[in-house]
Order: structure tokens, then sequence, then C-alpha cells
């Protein structure tokens, strides 16, 4: 039964009845409704627990700023904690839970942390939790139990989620009035504008007021303003649509709640040349004891569930305020068949002469100089305890009379929204006419307007978006057209006398509970408690009492707070300052952060031009490439297979995909000269058509990418890197060629992805290449080892490479990429006869392991010298190069660096696991961290060699080289030890006779 | 022109098209060199876009990629030839030709929703006013780098993506189409 609806107004659609659940309680509520104002029509007074002290709580709010009402929303891998129920708009078959409250709502046992409220006070958990240090296990259960609101799915989120990058002339954030003046403004003269609000319909608080704008009434002028953005082709309007942070170079993020699209969410990048910010002001609560009972609102919010919703949230209510505002909710509620006992207004001043003679005839009857001292009732508001005061906030008072009621109306002021403009690194001041923090210096293209500004009357609201709209637009280059204010009714409505903490019947320290932070049940005491403890600094006080630390960021409670503090330290609120405001604005999830970038999206794959004849072979992903791993035959293991790949290509022959290998070229007359300054070795003494090995330092002397080069032409280089470190090493060069060298006339080009490489490995490969149709002699004497020829294959121009990663006869075909999958399938073909055996990456490992050879980034770790690998002959002496002098540094010629040396297993047969260390002694029983084992390296890669017979290992080792033939012993992190004899690096064909046939 | 077409029309008013026939070259030379320009423009029978951000679209595709760096992006056939023309036509001056034709791919997008797509999985502003026609990028598009250029006045792009971000790259247009 939606007992509190009222039976006519509101902007909800009666013809449309909405069934959802709370707490698996069936209720009804109407198309438009929010969660909130369909509870409050079915007469659902307690919705949450709170945090800590688990006290029955109501709903306060009517949007961000809402503390209590937090929801779990939806079952199963849809669900999602945390929402507003204020913020969640209501459809069908909607199934929302409270996420405090065990066993249940009414019932919580919890709540007798409320009855030792005493104990439960300011840095509770600091002081509770850190003796005997040794029980923090057990604590930590506890509290994780306690902490938090709601659970998170179990499951994958399902939803889509989608990124949108979008630029705009003017960005205008919030559509209430001032908002849309200003969008309306900047649209007229042709600026490209984006205009988001984070509720559901446009119109801000106009949606729930009867003025008059411009003639017309305040929803019909919204419509109109709408309709005309809507025409325009530049205008981009964004409902449901929370901008939640604001970043450097004017760069925002927005996320909208989609209701008719794919997407569950989308998170908007955008860019603007001005930022226009409307984003409201929130009304404050005002701090009295037991100001947190259910039943106690927000003046302004009870406004909007009766204008908006048609929802009246009590029968008989009490407006306490200190400011002229809440007058027209006590109007709201008379007007809309309801009882105002009273309005109790605590300023000495008096409020504004008109509203006092409205309220009069509206039979209200006002209370100038009271407060309201306390409220009674656990579950719902019972009645209000009512004093005459005199305006001193510290002392005490007497309750004169009690009034029932069942609903307060509390209104402390109001508060800007300062938020984005505090993130965009803007300062706030402290304005003391208006008793708020409003926008003051700015340090990005923003205005902030309205409310949010400080304006507190509609007209000036209006003002201030149009001024806003047309600088903003001019700004950017749009003038001609001049709108006018549209006229409406100017009224004063910051007449306010700051009452920050309602004195109460006893002592300040006595006194019932009276609330700052309703979420995070921070109260007066606890700030006080904070400030004798020593405390001054807000940002400190914050941490210790949790004051504005809720999913709501203080939004309600945080001006209040810092008052308490200020006046606790006795010094003006304005020295006291605000506590740094931060994205998100309001809690965005991870699926709107991530966007489509999930799954198979979530990195690049990148393939191989030959890739498609690997389809059922297992891959391996190096870099972002898909690479063979290895190729079983029939129920072959990954052993099995790779032993029988190594066998085959250094037996008869063996091919591989090495497309992936970095490729550039390198040309100019300063050819030399560079790749002479980036590399070790003598570049000039490379004659045309010769390949050479090359190592690159990074400028700490550390060995940074390797592979081999060719010199193609007098001033032509072609250069590969490591398959991971390609475009690094393009980066690389091209940071020193344009930042450091721009004299030397060398240019780049990366061609990675032109060239496909096929690797054709063992000593039938040359066989292999003479059953094709090759235009060169293939014989040693003309085209020996490390040497590059053009050639024909198979009638297709290829670059025919005498290199080689296995030691044995090989070569690598450069070919363009189109024409890659056909010739691997040609050269398959020719070596069928010497049963050609494809590999992948595992065997190619093992090959170039067998002859010792590095791989970047597996046996180096970017602390490794060249010498600590017994690469000193590759150092040029009759030259400089990036990281020669820090070879020279004490560090890098310490004798005791770790050296790249070889390892056998003592047994003959324990294949040794990489990342092993190695120690001296087989470790004993009296291991502990007091005595830990000296540790002297470790294993870098370890393989059972099948051509060999027996498993070997490379590694690091503590003086490696001095140290040939001694048995240590290589540990896992399991405790397994196996005792390793240490040997040459290098395994197979130590003359390496075999590469050079 | 032999054209495979991915895919057409989903959620989206887009047709998203695959160019199987076109060669590249990545151009390399100082632009300050008045020989250089010269000799290229006749060469290629077209200007090379000297302005940041531009291209020149006649019987190529010329893209602007750098201050001394252009891709060039013709019919394949004609590659060889026009690498050997600039090779011996360039002798003497500083410059670098170096083929691509098998590391580039070339997708044609076309549609009323184009920029929508774009603005999906690139930072760039697609907007009428801002990227003009004959506006070229080399940006991000996902977590791909392409080539990115608008060659008509309507609503025609051409995204060139290196070979082996393609299938990546068609995979998240394909996504985006549908989402």
């Amino acid at each position: 039964m939606q007992v509190n609806r009222l039976l006519k107004g509101g902007r909800i659609d009666r013809s449309t009845k909405i069934k959802f659940t709370f707490n698996r309680k069936i209720l009804e509520g109407y198309e438009g409704d929010s969660l909130a104002s369909a509870l409050l029509a079915n007469g659902i007074d307690i919705v949450a627990r709170s945090f800590k002290l688990h006290r029955p709580r109501g709903i306060v709010g009517s949007g961000a700023e809402e503390p209590n009402a937090i929801m779990q929303i939806g079952e199963g891998a849809y669900t999602e904690p945390n929402l507003k129920a204020t913020q969640v708009e209501l459809v069908d078959g909607l199934v929302s839970s409270s996420t405090k409250g065990w066993p249940n709502l009414h019932f919580d046992i919890g709540e007798i942390n409320n009855v030792l409220g005493r104990v439960f006070t300011a840095g509770f958990y600091y002081k509770t939790f850190m003796f005997p240090k040794s029980f923090w296990g057990l604590y930590e259960k506890f509290i994780r139990h306690s902490a938090g609101f709601g659970t998170v799915p179990k499951l994958p989120d399902p939803e889509q989620y989608e990124h949108y990058n979008a630029h705009c002339d003017v960005l205008v954030v919030g559509a209430g009035p001032a908002g849309l003046m200003a969008a309306q403004a900047a649209a007229r003269v042709g600026a490209r504008v984006i205009i988001a609000d984070e509720q559901n319909e446009f119109g801000g608080s106009l949606l729930s007021s009867d003025v008059k704008i411009g003639g017309l009434p305040a929803c019909e002028w919204v419509r109109a303003v709408r309709e005309e953005l809507a025409l325009n082709d530049e205008v981009s309007m964004l409902p449901r649509s929370t901008v939640f942070g604001y970043f450097d170079c004017n760069f925002l993020t927005i996320a909208e709640r989609c209701v008719d699209k794919q997407a569950k969410q989308i998170l908007w990048r955008v860019r603007a040349k001005q930022v226009v910010l409307a984003q409201g002001a929130f009304e404050r609560p005002l701090v009295f004891c037991n100001n947190d009972r259910p039943g106690v609102m927000l003046a302004s919010a009870i406004s909007i569930y009766i204008r908006r919703y048609g929802v009246m949230p009590g029968k008989q209510a009490v407006v306490f305020t200190n400011n002229d505002s809440a007058y027209q909710c006590a109007l709201d509620i008379v007007e809309n068949g309801g009882n105002v006992e009273a309005i109790i207004d605590s300023r000495q001043g008096g409020a504004d002469l008109d509203l006092l003679e409205q309220v009069k005839s509206a039979g209200i009857a006002v209370m100038m100089g009271h407060i309201v001292c306390d409220v009674k009732g656990r579950t719902r508001v019972r009645s209000v305890q009512v004093a005459k005061w005199s305006g001193d906030q510290s002392g005490e008072v007497s309750p004169s009379m009690q009034i029932d009621c069942d609903l307060v109306a509390m209104s402390g002021g109001w508060s800007p929204a300062v938020h984005l403009h505090s993130q965009s690194g803007g300062k706030n001041t402290w304005d003391e006419d208006k008793h708020c923090f409003v926008p003051a210096v700015t340090t990005q293209a923003l205005r902030s307007v309205g409310s949010g500004n400080g304006q507190f009357s509609l007209a000036d609201c209006l003002q201030d978006g149009l001024t806003a709209g047309i600088d903003a637009a001019r700004d950017c280059g749009f003038t001609s057209e001049v709108l006018e204010t549209p006229e409406t009714l100017r009224l004063r409505y910051n007449n306010i006398e700051p009452l920050w903490r309602v004195p109460a019947a006893k002592h300040i320290d006595k006194c019932a509970k009276q609330f700052l932070d309703f979420q995070n049940d921070t109260s007066v005491a606890d700030v006080r408690q904070a400030v004798t403890e020593g405390y001054q600094n807000v940002e400190h006080v914050k941490r210790y009492t949790a004051l504005g630390f809720g999913t709501d960021q203080g939004k309600l409670g945080n001006i209040n707070g810092m008052a308490v503090l200020a006046m606790s330290l006795n010094v003006p609120i304005k020295d006291v300052g605000t506590t740094t405001f931060r994205p998100c604005y309001t809690p965005t999830t991870f699926g709107c952060i991530a966007g489509e970038s999930v799954k198979d999206l979530y990195e690049p794959v990148r393939k191989t031009a030959i890739h498609e004849c690997f389809s059922t072979v297992p891959m391996e992903v190096v870099g972002q490439w898909l690479r063979p791993w290895y190729f079983p035959k029939e129920e072959e293991s990954l052993d099995e297979a790779v032993a029988r790949e190594c066998l085959a290509t250094r037996n008869s022959v063996g091919i591989m995909d090495a497309s992936t290998l970095g490729k550039i070229i390198v040309e100019g007359p300063d050819a030399i000269t560079f790749l002479n300054r980036i590399y070790t070795h003598d570049i000039a003494k490379m004659k045309v058509g010769t390949c050479t090995y090359g190592i690159t330092l990074g400028e700490d002397g550390m060995v940074k990418d390797d592979g081999v080069m060719a010199r193609l032409a007098e001033n032509k280089f072609y250069l590969t890197t490591t398959t991971g470190g390609a475009a690094a090493a393009m980066s690389w060069l091209e940071i020193w060629l344009q930042t450091e060298w721009p004299e030397l006339n060398v240019y780049l080009s990366s061609v990675t992805d032109h060239f496909s490489t096929i690797a054709l490995v063992g000593p039938n490969s040359r066989k292999v290449l003479d059953k094709m149709d090759c235009d060169i002699d293939l014989s040693a004497e003309t085209f020996p080892f490390m040497t590059v020829v053009d050639a024909s294959l198979n009638g297709v121009s290829v670059q025919l490479f005498r290199v080689s990663f296995s030691g044995e006869l090989a070569y690598e075909i450069n070919i363009d990429s189109r024409f890659a999958k056909s010739m691997w399938e040609s050269v398959m073909a020719a070596g069928e006869e010497f049963d050609i055996t494809p590999y992948g990456t595992e065997t190619m490992h093992v090959l170039r392991a067998e002859k010792g050879f590095v791989i970047v980034g597996q046996d180096t770790d970017g602390s490794v010298t060249p010498g600590d690998l017994s690469m000193k002959w590759l150092l040029a002496k009759n030259k400089d190069f990036l990281g020669k002098r820090s070879l020279k540094r004490s560090d890098s010629v310490r004798g005791d660096r770790k050296q790249f040396v070889g390892f056998l297993s003592e047994d003959n047969q324990s294949v040794l696991t990489e990342g092993m260390q190695l120690v001296e002694k087989k470790p004993g029983n009296n291991i502990s961290s007091e005595n830990p084992v000296p540790m002297l390296g470790h294993i870098t890669s370890a393989y059972h060699s099948a051509c060999l017979g027996y498993p070997i290992a490379l590694g690091l080792l503590i003086g490696g080289k001095k140290r040939m033939g001694e048995t240590i012993f290589a540990c896992d992190s399991k405790g397994k030890t196996i005792a390793v004899k240490v040997v040459s690096s290098v395994f197979y064909d130590a003359k390496g006779e075999r590469q050079n046939v | 022109m032999s054209e495979s077409l991915v895919s057409e029309q989903l959620a989206y008013e887009l047709s998203i098209k695959t160019l199987d026939d076109r060669g590249h070259i990545n151009l390399r030379g100082d632009p300050s060199d008045a020989s250089f320009v010269e000799k290229c423009a006749s060469i290629l029978g077209q200007n090379l876009p000297l302005m940041a951000n531009r291209m020149t679209v006649a019987e190529h595709h010329i893209y602007w990629l750098g201050p001394d760096e252009w891709l060039i992006s013709c019919a394949d056939h004609l590659v060889q030839s026009l690498v050997r023309d600039l090779e011996s036509g360039l002798k003497g001056v500083h410059a670098s030709i170096v083929d691509l034709s098998g590391g580039q791919v070339v997708i044609h997008l076309e549609g009323h929703d184009v920029r929508d797509m774009l603005a999906k999985g690139c930072t760039l502003d697609f907007h009428k006013r801002e990227f003009k026609p004959l506006h070229c990028a080399q940006s991000g598009i996902a977590k791909a780098i392409a080539v990115i250029g608008r060659i008509d006045e309507g609503d025609k792009f051409e995204v060139i993506v290196r070979r082996s971000f393609y299938e990546y790259l068609i995979n998240w247009f394909q996504h985006s189409q549908s989402a």
C-alpha cells in the first residue's frame, strides 16, 4: 500500500505501476519514482542500520548526499552494492535490499554498540585493535564482517560497458536553472555543447518548484529549453550522467547510466575548451540530539518528495531551520494536505517578511528564537523537545515544550557543491555573509555558476548561468546573439544565521549523540575528543573520526563537521578549511572504468602472417604476439615433442617462424656514426653484405637488447631486436636521434610487420634451399656464414641471411609478409624428403641454451654487464658508445659480480627449475630468518637436452668464471636441493664448427 | 578495386571494408630541401603534404606522419616502380625509401556513424569542423596504433594499421559496432 502517496501531483506516471521488492517484500511504485520515493510512498521508515552503532536509519535526502539509504540492487551476477536509493530509478522487477542490519533491519544485534556508544568513540579501531599484536588475525575477521556495505557479486559481470571520447567547446555540468541557461546561451551562438546531469530528467531544483520563469511554469520552461537544445545538432544532452572526475587540461570523465542501449554504462572522456559548473548546492542538516532518527529529513528533500514524486513522508511535521529556505517546505506540506505543527526558527533577527506573511496565512505557527534540542522515538520520530534560545552555541538550554510529530524538516543552510571546482585545482573561500565555502581561484578554463557558486535566488542563478554561457562561448570564438535573462521571482534565500551545533539540555559532552556524519556515526563528541587528543588539522581529524569517509564522502556532514572542529579549536572556519576533494564525485563501477577492454579485447593479440599454418599448435604469448610453443605429434607431451624437434633439427633440418623479431632499417650518411654510438662493436669494420651479432647497453652500462644486424649498403643497415623489446628499441633509437643527436643525418623505419622471417635450421637446410628455385649460389664459398644476399626464391624476392641462433648451418628468409604463408608451405614441401620438422619457442630455447646463447630479459635482468656475460670481446676500444663510461664504475668492475655460466646436475638427470637459488652448501636444519643461507646467484634457464642426453642449465653465479668444475647446490622454494657442477655456458659444439660450413 | 566485405550495417549505420590491393612506402627526407620536395612531387605525380596532419589524395594517398616522414599508400602494383624511381631520383639526397607493403592493412570506414565509432577508441576530435577532409593523424585506436585519414568530403575514413594488429582492430570495430 502506498500509504504516503498523494492523490495527485508529482512527475510520476500513475498509469504505469511498477512492482519491486525491498528486503524480499513486494512493493509497488510508479514510473518516474526513485527507489527512495517509492520506499517513502510505501511508508518504509527504516532503510538501514548505521555503520558502527547499528542505529535504525531512514531516508534523509533526495540525491547524491543521501548517507543512509544504501542499497544492494539486483541479484546474482547482476548485483550491485552501495547504490543510494535516492539515485536508483525505479524499474519493473527491481530487487533491492538494505546492506546493514543482521539478522534484520528491525532487530539488529549490533545495536548493542549503541548502548556501548561511549566506548565506540573516535579512534576506537586504532586504540582497540592494536594490542596484543598477535591478535590481529582475529580482530581482522571481526572487523571485516562488520565493515563495508553490501556484498560484491561472486560471478563475472555479464554487462557491457563502453567508452567514448568526446570533445566540445562548452561542457555544462548540471542541468538545473543555471546549467540550462548556460547551455542555451552557448548553444544559441553555435558552440558545441555537452550538458550532463546525474538525474533521469533535466531541470534540477525546478522539477519540484512552481515558480514562473519568463511567464512559464518552471517545468514548462525546462521543457522548452530542453526541446531547443535537442534540435541543435551541436548539442549532446546526457541525462543520468554523473561528471565524476575533473582532471588537468579540462579533461573530465562522465559515467552515464544507460536505459535504452546495449551498454549498461558509458564512460565519457570529455575534453572541453570551457567548462561551466552548475552542480547546485547541498542543504545542510542541523546538529541536534538524536538528529539521525528516521523521520528527520532535509527540508528540501521533503519538498522534492512532495512536489516531484507526490509522496508525503509524514503526517505531522515540525520544521526546524536557521534560514528562509525551509519555509517553502512548510508551505509545500500544508498545500498538499499535510500538517505543520510549527516552524522552529533559531534566528534572533527574524525571517523574510513576505515569507512570514505567507506561512501565517497558511495557518502555520512560527517560533522565532527557538530550537529543537532533542528528538524522541527510536524507529521513528515521535516528538521533539523545543527550547527558547538566546544565540549562545556553547551553553545548555531548558526545553520548554514537547511537540508530537512524525516528521522533522531541517535546514541548516546550503553548501555549494564545490567538488569538481576543487578537483580541477581551484581554491574555495569562506563567505562570511552566506556562511558557506564558495569557489574562488580557478586554475583551469571553468566557471562556477548558480547555487554551486553561492547564488541562492533563482533569478541570480539564471543570470549567472546566462553570463557564463555567453562568456564561455565567446572564449571559444562564438559571439553574436544576445539572450536575455527570463523574468522570475527574486527571493532572498541566503538570510541565514549560522547554527553549527544545536545546544542541548545537557552539557555538550554529556548529551545524547548529535550526528555530523550519519553514514560513519561521527558525532560532535567524536570531533571534540579528537581535538582533546591533540588533533588539529582537518585532514587528520577526518581520518581519526572517519568524518566524511563514507560513500557519500561527507556531502551532508562535512561543513558542519568543519564548523564544529573550528568551534572546538576556537578558530574561524576559514582557518580550518576543507578536506581534499578527489574523484570520484560519486562511486563509479570498475566495469565503467574498464569499458570494452575486457576478455578478447583486453590486450591486442598480434599474429604473424604464417599464423594460419599453426591452427592446431599450442601457442605461447610473447610480448603481444602469439607464437607456436611446440608442435606435438599425436599424443606427444611437451617434453617428448621438444626432444624430437631438437634431434630432428640438429640431425637433419628444422623450421621456425621467427617473424616476431623486431626489424629496423637505418639509413643515411651518418648511419655508421649513429650505430657506433648505440652498439658496442665497431660498425665501420662491417663490410657491405655481412652480418654481426651486436648488443646495446643502457646508460648504466647494463645489457639492454641484442640482435643480429646486417650492413645492406654503404649507408644502410638492418637491425633486429628481441621480440618483446621491438617497440622500445625503436623508441630508444628515435629518442637519441631526435633529442640528443639531431645533427646526425639518419632515418629509421620499422619493418617488423613488413617482413616475415622463416628460420631454416640444421645440417640439411642448404639441401632444402637447393631443392627450391633459388637464383644464387648457396655454397659456403660464395654465401658464407654471417652474410646476407638478395635472392629470388621460387620466384619471390627475399633477403637471405646466413645466421644461426642454434649453432647449426642455418638460414633466415626475410619475405614480404603477404607471401610468407605460401613461402612457408613451399619450404615445408621442399624439406619433406629430409623430414623437415617445424619447431616452436621451446625448442628454440633449448637449441640456443645448448650453445650458451643468452636471451636478454631471461638470462639478464637489467643488472648484467657485457663482462658478466663474457662478452667483453664485443666492446670496441677505439670508440665511445652508450654505457661505456658506466662500465668503469666501481660497481661494474667489482670482483664479486655475478657471472653467466653453465650448470650440470651431478646426478645427470634432474632438470633444474628456472629461478632456483644457488648456495654453497646443502642447507641444514638450522636455517631461519636470523640465520639465512647466503645466496650466490640463481638459475636463469634450464632444460633437458635431448641432443646431449642430460639436463643443462644457465645462470648467474658470483665469481662463476673462476669456479669451473666446483660443486654447489641449487634450491627451489619448496626446499628441493640438487647438487650442480659449474661448467662453461657452451655445452654443444664448443668450437662453433657446425654453423660455419 | 577488389574489396573484401567484413561487415555492414549492424547497430551502426556504417560499413567496414578491408582493402587487399594497396601497397605502402615509408618515405623520409627533409622538407626544407626544395629539391627533395620537387623531385618527390614529380615522381609521385602529387605533392607531399607539408603541413602537419594533412594528406594529399590523388592517384596515391600520401600521409604526413612527422616533420620528415610520409606514408605513401598506393596501388600495390605500383610499389616496385615507385621505389625504384624514388631511389634513383633521390640519389645524392638524404632520404630513405622503405617498402612496407607487407606490413600494412587498409580499412575503409564509411557511413553516418563513422565518427561515433572512431570516438569510442580514439582520443582525437573527429567533428566535421575539426577533422576536415584531407586531415590525417597517427594515433591509437583502442590499443592499436593506426594512421587515420579523412579521404573525402563526406563520411569516409581510411585507417591503416600494422598487419599484426589487423585482427585485433577488426574485432574491436565489430564489437563496437554491435554495442
